[in-house]
């Protein structure tokens, strides 16, 4: 059809200049030089650089509540204790503590010479301050449920005493100190102000927040311990998609990783260090015992029984977890409970407790995975017709009296790091706000309140067996599996984190180097 | 005599319709840039409604959000109500539009800044990687496009057209990570994350500008190259291209005169869409590169239900949308050459 080939040659001089200047644009686009990946601060500077997503919320140290929100604001502050790997207490802002006979009230004890990054020293009125901000009437810190039915008044004694009263003796209360939210603070700090004024008296100053970029950090010349921070600074780089996030570590943009199998999946972990960052979560299945067919115990042992204990660890946590035996007890936790029976799958346990019975239900979660794993799992044995609802997380943990995680006869919820007894006074204690089993047992009550009153390693070793076993036998939750976190490290970081960097840590980065680029 | 009256009066209309079309083509411009000044605030208030109405019955909760798993419902609702998102809805959308409309966007939920400085902020990164996909498409795609009308039915139109049907086949997303892996991981040219400052160091903006806008430009590379093969060939295949080559035009007269003003109409329409679309932000390649554009920007408020951020975004993209429908109007009624021709007379 066409009536012109070839075409004149005016016309092909003119398609080759068009043509030129699109290849010419291409090799505009294209022109930068090589250059080695991008490396935060000046050049032979220390620093450690971490990838994170978005920080869920505004940010002041008395209410983040996502990680990386928590570790954003956690490298300024500092608490006055924190904890290695080991469950071992460190002293930081405070020097030593000790409980009162009846275990009503706590002493700690101020490092002399503890600095603000503004240059003002850190006294007991700021710690009275801070906690009086996350336990107030008009507190919206998360921590405050940490606190609540604990805690009754902070007070200062002298400039470098500080007393804690509490409402019943609570023999974990350093880890509760420890916790999220607890950095100190200024006493004139006013909330939601942070970020104009990143105060802290942590190992970092926060030196520039470009918002959904980039935060970095410079050491603190005026921390405490700062003869032991070998880093000149820290740079956190955000990252909104997870694969990017892998191939800026396999870039060696930036120093560590989750793991995960998606990450496992694409990143030689030979190549790397991998830390182990601890037992932090888990998830607990909660079974409503006010709510057929749950209402049953030899339902619920039935339950317990027929779970694969080790294919919920090998198939949801990609081998990163240690098999659960159902009492929130995380591995890393002393004292831990002795001589409770293992549950391992065992079909002619599950075949003998059924009895001949069908038993259908419904597992609701927001995780898919587990829940798919799980239906799999009891669908494939006799006497179990299990269904699936998933629902997005906003869906799952709604607000509102009827919100499907509380409601629900079957659920799975994710559960974050904590002492053993806040778990039974979150979700197992009658009334609890997030007793998803309606579960009530007036002695393990009382069990669990004597664990807390006594600090003797004996007594505490003998409740928590015996608080371990009374979940064991009534079975309100089943837990699978206690999961750990673990990262990948670019082997130019030299030096051993005393534990994973989170809340319990305080961030802790002494005796951490790495190569100068 | 009444029929030669009539025909000349016949002629006489003839001649006065000829320039009244001619005066209502002139009058189309502003007439049309009237019209959409009526339309554009409507259309951009029926939006705001809807994102209002649908970020308040989808299920989340920004206090939630914020406080996490361990807050009570009370700090929650404390949460809620210290940022504004109690009350009644339409009290609080009026509330919203009201400052909108006096340039109080308010201020962001999880950024805690103020909206405007982030929207337009944001707006004025999306807009310059825009500026430069669109820069780097448009001469690619017209020279691709020409060259394959040029040797059409040859090897090299098949291979060009099977080339870029399959790049078109291929979501931006996995084009982007190509490009990543070669290029950034690979070969070390580019950095992963496209962080960039407009005030920075230009050779780094280059730098991290580069991917986003490639990966960006070869998205709508592929229409856009058919398209202008399409126009170039009917171009070709016209009358008044013949014409123009029988009387003896060559050269830039004939080529840019006759072929490519005439070839480039049917794909000035799409190039406004496009135009349209890429100023506003690409959510996607602005997520996989971590640039920082609205399109990534109004991603992370509709996740966190940040509504005030949302509907302000929203609001500055839907403007740069329909701004850029109106210029593609405007820049078709401009090329049509019947309009220069009626005007050359």
């Amino acid at each position: 059809m066409t009536l012109h080939r070839p075409l004149p040659p005016g016309r092909r001089r003119s398609l080759s200049l068009l043509a030129a200047l699109g290849v010419a644009a291409l090799a505009l686009a294209g022109c930068a030089t090589a250059a080695p990946a991008t490396t935060g601060g000046e050049a032979g500077e220390a620093i450690y650089r971490i990838g994170i997503s978005d920080p869920g919320a505004e940010l002041d140290p008395l209410t983040v509540a996502d990680s990386d929100a928590q570790l954003i604001t956690g490298l300024v502050t500092e608490q006055l204790v924190s904890f290695t790997a080991d469950g071992e207490a460190l002293p930081r802002l405070a020097t030593e503590w000790a409980a009162s006979d009846d275990g009503l009230s706590w002493t700690f004890t101020l490092r002399d010479g503890a600095l603000f990054n503004d240059g003002t020293p850190v006294t007991s009125a700021d710690v009275v301050a801070t906690f009086d901000a996350i336990i107030g009437d008009d507190s919206i810190s998360p921590a405050k449920s940490a606190f609540t039915g604990i805690l009754d008044s902070v007070a200062a004694d002298g400039d470098t005493t500080v007393v804690f009263t509490l409402v019943r003796p609570f023999s974990d209360f350093p880890r509760l100190i420890a916790g999220n939210n607890t950095g100190i603070l200024p006493a004139d700090y006013e909330p939601g102000a942070w970020l104009k004024n990143p105060v802290g008296a942590g190992q970092f100053v926060l030196e520039d927040y470009t918002v959904g970029e980039s935060i970095t950090y410079a050491k603190n010349p005026d921390y405490w311990n700062a003869d032991q921070i070998d880093l000149d600074g820290v740079e956190l780089t955000i990252y909104k998609d997870p694969q990017a996030t892998a191939l800026a570590f396999q870039a060696g943009e930036i120093d560590r990783i989750n793991v995960s199998p998606d990450v496992l999946a694409t990143v030689n972990a030979d190549d790397y260090d991998t830390l182990s960052a601890g037992y932090s979560y888990f998830y607990g299945i909660h079974l409503d015992v006010t709510k057929a067919p749950f209402d049953d115990v030899t339902i619920r042992e039935a339950l317990a029984w027929a779970v694969d204990r080790q294919g919920i660890v090998d198939n949801v946590y990609g081998g990163t977890a240690a098999v659960g035996d159902d009492y929130p007890v995380l591995p890393d936790y002393l004292p831990q409970p002795l001589d409770v029976p293992q549950r391992e799958q065992d079909l002619d346990k599950v075949a003998e407790l059924l009895d001949g019975r069908e038993v259908s239900f419904t597992i609701t979660t927001s995780f898919q995975l587990f829940g798919e794993v799980l239906q799999q799992q009891l669908n494939a044995i006799d006497g179990f017709d299990v269904t699936l609802d998933v629902l997005s997380d906003e869906q799952y943990y709604a607000e509102g009296a009827d919100s499907p995680w509380l409601n629900a006869p079957l659920t799975i919820t994710s559960w974050g790091k904590r002492v053993p007894s806040q778990y039974y006074g979150l979700f197992y204690a009658t009334g609890a706000a997030w007793n998803a089993s309606n579960f009530t047992d007036a002695d393990l009550e009382k069990k669990v309140a004597a664990f807390d009153a006594t600090t003797d390693d004996g007594e505490r070793q003998q409740l928590i067996t015996e608080i371990a076993q009374e979940q064991w036998d009534q079975v309100p939750t089943i837990i699978p599996a206690l999961a750990r976190s673990e990262v990948l490290q670019n082997k130019r970081v030299t030096g051993e984190f005393v534990a994973p960097l989170d809340f319990w840590a305080g961030y802790n980065f002494a005796g951490i180097s790495v190569e100068g680029e | 005599m009444t029929v030669s009256l009539s025909s000349s009066d016949t002629a006489s209309a003839n001649a006065r319709r000829g320039l009244a079309v001619l005066r209502s083509r002139h009058s189309q411009v502003p007439r049309l840039i009237g019209q959409r000044l009526l339309q554009v605030p409507i259309v951009l208030l029926v939006v705001s409604v809807l994102v209002f109405w649908l970020i308040k019955i989808v299920p989340g909760d920004p206090g939630r959000n914020a406080l996490g798993q361990y807050a009570t419902s009370e700090q929650v609702q404390a949460w809620n109500e210290a940022h504004g998102l109690t009350g009644p809805i339409i009290e609080r959308y009026f509330s919203w539009l009201v400052g909108f409309v006096t340039g109080d966007w308010g201020t962001s939920l999880i950024y805690a800044a103020p909206v405007r400085d982030l929207v337009l902020g944001r707006l004025g990164n999306s807009l310059f990687l825009g500026a430069v996909a669109f820069v780097i498409l448009v001469p690619v795609a017209f020279a691709l496009g020409a060259i394959q009308a040029r040797r059409e039915g040859s090897r090299t139109d098949r291979a060009l057209t099977i080339g870029l049907m399959s790049l078109a086949s291929v979501p931006e997303f996995v084009v982007g990570v190509l490009l990543l892996i070669v290029f950034s991981l690979t070969l070390r040219w580019f950095p992963i994350q496209s962080s960039i400052s407009l005030d920075g160091d230009p050779g780094e903006v280059l730098r991290a500008l580069v991917l986003p806008a490639v990966t960006l430009a070869l998205g709508y590379l592929s229409v856009l190259a058919r398209m202008t093969r399409t126009g170039v060939l009917d171009t070709l295949d016209s009358q008044y291209y013949r014409t123009a080559v029988i009387k003896g035009l060559h050269g830039p007269r004939l080529l840019v005169g006759h072929v490519a003003r005439n070839a480039v109409i049917p794909t000035v329409s799409l190039l406004g869409i496009y135009l349209g679309s890429l100023l506003g932000g690409s959510a996607i390649v602005e997520t996989l590169f971590g640039y920082p554009g609205l399109g990534a920007l109004l991603v992370t408020a509709t996740v966190e239900k940040d509504i005030f951020l949302l509907e302000s975004g929203v609001m500055v993209t839907g403007v740069i949308s329909l701004l850029a429908l109106l210029l593609t109007d405007i820049a078709l009624l401009l090329i049509d050459p019947r309009v220069r021709f009626d005007e050359g007379e």
